[in-house]
């Protein structure tokens, strides 16, 4: 190992390239502390800068049962739909290791990425004349949990499919040739290399749940709210802070998972390193 | 414009890791000096200490006689041929080997003139606007070492030069680029962990091991006056056998040890059972017998658990060395026999030289 | 949603942007940002550039090491290191980068509403006016369908040029 081959290459290059990129995460700090400043204020409207420092609007928000009801659905929506979209996901990417041919693994990947670019309204419109034909589902949370999960399924094909690709490509064959049938090989080869990224995937499709609106907006049932939809609506009328209350407690919600996680993940490659040096001096 | 390389008492940490230990090696103007060493031992880092892309902790790296630990690598005028090639993709061959000219802002005739001459130098002449990723292993190589040599550089590198290569090509690439390092009269300094192309292509070895070079030496002196155990059975196959001041001792005088015998197994050869009494002897049972073209390979397992190799001229008559059988092996030439002083004294001896 | 609204905090009239140049003495009137096209751009580009930042870090982290310490030793200077090296390397996932990023504006919904205003309707908003107001699902299933249909031409074309689904994974 030498010093970074990048660094030295690109040279006092670097001030002009790190300035850019320090003005540029100014576009996400700054919202979001102007969101978190006016929520400490005494006033009953949103004013930047705050006028006095007080909590009253957190605990308005978290003895509001509007929001909380819509923080509980949101829970319920995110939860589900985090499940059903890590199954699929994880299903079309070990089904993609499976297939022979280089064509037909182009398209299955293919049709697996292109999700993401859809429009989100596109699937709400769709889901939106099944839920005017179909009266049984009218009412509940079934058709936004499914439409939830069909969004955030991309982002967890792409994470483990990335995790099986790198791994050693001869273990499954090398297993089969041992007499191991596929669900066996499913269960002690396949899952055991994957379960970090599924984490990944899950922890991700929650985010992408948690913070998706459109869907919100055509298919929850009348009267029910997720939390994203509240703050839509908190956000188009008169601007209390209890909105900029709310959106500070889900981002800090969001960090600490975030946090816990990449501090999961870390110990977990620490481990991994600690492992294969032990094996190598051993 | 070929340089003297000097590199004084050379220290590298990277993290707590004490990479080199102290590493002094002088190169004459135009010597071809091979470090070579298993991987670990620090010999990529020395080479990366010259071209200036590894940091000194301690010690000096002299071109001719000039300090260049601060210059950095752009100005140090290295030619390096990376074991990857490193050949820049989306440029012709050409372009490649004009790379370091460009980088120097030379006109663009001139750029033009020396790519054409150094591929000619390298049996490429008529390359130049192929794309890199047209061509052979052995032809990148190649492509390699024209860039390389493009800017005229004081000191040209190889690291591991022969490592993507297959057995074939690489027996032929090897005397290929010590003729043309020889044209062109360059201070070469090159990495590898293979002996056989150390050898072949350097006018003096260095081995390293652990961070430090234990002998710097041409490869007979190496082969033949190994300083230490490590170099003997490092560089070629040896035989070690306990022995004092004169030669190797026979079995049950192995407390009289003052040092340690190299026989290497062309200097053994095969005893009657009867004349073994008055001379140094090891006796064994034949584990292995292999025809491997110009020579026998015999192995013998002796008593004592060790396993002694010897090479035999392809002639001999070999009826009564089968597997199985009981063998006497003694040495061709005692003058051949090396002797390894490691007494305390002896140490001193080879610490002070 | 809370970084569309810390945005909209920011753009509105007297909002924080204005507290801020007023503050610096550049500005004594409220600022009409707010509910323009100009307001969504900043917003739109924060919340895609991780879509951007991610594919094209991941290309950076895989740059040939020994393809820039070749051009460093031979005596490259940062603008042909750059030139030679880097950009060829990350130049496809920056063109995958930007694709995704423009199929995936086009399908944009909150941030246009809430920063852009009426006059600045996206596709999105428009259908949802028609499904939800105007009560014309035929239309807005006319309109999702062509947004979907154009969005996966798009992507489809630019995946057989550029190779985008191989960035992913």
């Amino acid at each position: 190992m030498t010093d970074s081959p990048l660094r030295r290459g690109i040279g006092w290059w670097r001030l002009p390239v790190l300035g850019v990129a320090l003005l540029t995460s100014l576009l996400f700090y700054v919202p979001f502390l102007v969101v978190v400043a006016t929520s400490w204020t005494e006033t009953s409207f949103i004013i930047f800068p705050p006028q006095g420092f007080s909590a009253t609007w957190y605990s308005d928000v978290l003895l509001d049962p509007e929001w909380m009801d819509a923080f509980k659905v949101s829970l319920r929506v995110s939860a589900a739909g985090t499940v059903i979209s890590v199954v699929l996901g994880t299903l079309g990417a070990l089904a993609l290791t499976r297939l022979r041919s280089r064509a037909a693994r182009r398209w299955v990947r293919t049709l697996f990425i292109v999700p993401m670019a859809i429009p989100p309204v596109a699937y709400a419109v769709g889901l939106y004349s099944v839920n005017l034909e179909v009266a049984a589902l009218g009412d509940n949370l079934a058709l936004l949990i499914l439409g939830e999960a069909l969004l955030a399924m991309p982002y967890v094909f792409v994470m483990v499919s990335s995790g099986l690709s790198q791994a050693d490509p001869a273990l499954r064959p090398a297993a089969s040739t041992l007499g191991a049938s596929w669900p066996l090989i499913v269960w002690r080869i396949d899952l055991p290399m994957i379960a970090g990224h599924m984490l990944a995937g899950a922890v991700f499709a929650f985010a992408v749940i948690f913070d998706e609106v459109v869907l919100s907006v055509f298919l929850a049932p009348v009267g029910v709210k997720t939390l994203p939809l509240q703050m839509l609506n908190a956000s188009q009328e008169a601007l209390s802070p209890q909105l900029t209350a709310a959106s500070t407690l889900v981002s800090m919600l969001a960090v600490l998972l975030l946090g816990a996680f990449s501090l999961y993940s870390n110990r977990r490659t620490a481990r991994a390193r600690r492992r294969a040096r032990k094996a190598t001096t051993a | 414009m070929t340089i003297a390389l000097s590199i004084q008492d050379v220290h590298v940490t990277l993290g707590h890791n004490e990479v080199l230990k102290g590493v002094s090696l002088d190169a004459a103007p135009g010597e071809f000096v091979t470090l070579l060493g298993a991987s670990g031992s620090g010999k990529t880092t020395l080479l990366n200490v010259i071209a200036g892309l590894q940091h000194v902790h301690r010690g000096h790296v002299l071109f001719d006689g000039q300090s260049v630990e601060r210059r950095p690598p752009r100005k140090r005028k290295v030619g390096v041929v990376f074991q990857s090639y490193a050949l820049f993709p989306r440029m012709s061959v050409g372009e490649n080997v004009a790379f370091p000219l460009r980088a120097a802002g030379r006109p663009k005739a001139e750029r033009r003139r020396i790519a054409q001459e150094m591929l000619d130098l390298v049996d490429l002449g008529g390359m130049a606007d192929r794309t890199t990723d047209s061509l052979s292993g052995g032809q990148q190589q190649r492509v390699a070492l024209a860039r390389a040599l493009a800017a005229n550089p004081g000191i040209l590198l190889l690291d591991e030069p022969m490592a993507a290569l297959d057995k074939q090509l690489r027996e032929r690439m090897q005397v290929e680029i010590k003729r043309i390092q020889q044209r062109v009269g360059i201070t070469t300094l090159s990495v590898t962990h293979d002996q056989a192309e150390a050898m072949t292509m350097s006018d003096r070895v260095a081995i390293m091991h652990h961070g430090r070079l234990i002998q710097v030496d041409t490869p007979e002196q190496l082969y033949r006056r190994p300083v230490n155990e490590y170099v003997a059975s490092f560089l070629g196959e040896a035989n070690l056998f306990p022995a004092d001041g004169q030669g190797p001792l026979g079995s049950g005088m192995t407390d009289r040890a003052t040092g340690t015998a190299v026989i290497r197994p062309e200097d053994l050869v095969v005893l009657d059972p009867r004349q073994g009494a008055d001379r140094w002897h090891v006796r064994g049972v034949v584990s292995l017998l292999s025809f491997q073209g110009s020579r026998f390979r015999l192995e013998l397992a002796t008593p004592g658990g060790q396993t002694v190799v010897c090479s035999l001229p392809p002639h001999t008559d070999v009826s009564l060395l089968l597997p199985g059988s009981e063998a006497t092996l003694g040495c061709a030439e005692p003058r051949h026999v090396h002797i390894i002083d490691t007494t305390e004294a002896g140490r001193l001896v080879e610490l002070a030289a | 949603m809370v970084r569309t609204i810390g945005w909209m905090l920011l753009e509105l009239p007297t909002g924080a942007l204005f507290w801020l140049l007023e503050k610096a003495h550049l500005r004594t009137e409220p600022i009409d940002i707010y509910q323009t096209t100009g307001a969504m751009y900043p917003a739109m580009i924060a919340v895609m550039l991780p879509f951007a930042v991610l594919p094209i870090l991941a290309a950076i982290l895989g740059l040939d090491r020994e393809q820039l310490n070749a051009a460093t030793v031979f005596g490259a200077g940062p603008v042909l290191t750059f030139g030679a090296v880097v950009l060829p390397a990350i130049r496809q996932a920056m063109i995958s980068a930007g694709v995704l990023v423009f199929v995936m504006s086009l399908g944009f919904y909150v941030t246009p509403l809430l920063l852009g205003g009426p006059s600045n309707m996206t596709v999105s908003g428009i259908i949802n006016g028609q499904l939800n107001n105007a009560n014309r699902a035929d239309v807005g299933a006319a309109m999702s369908l062509l947004l979907v249909g154009g969005t996966v031409a798009i992507y489809l074309v630019a995946d057989r040029l550029f190779k985008v689904s191989e960035r992913w994974g």
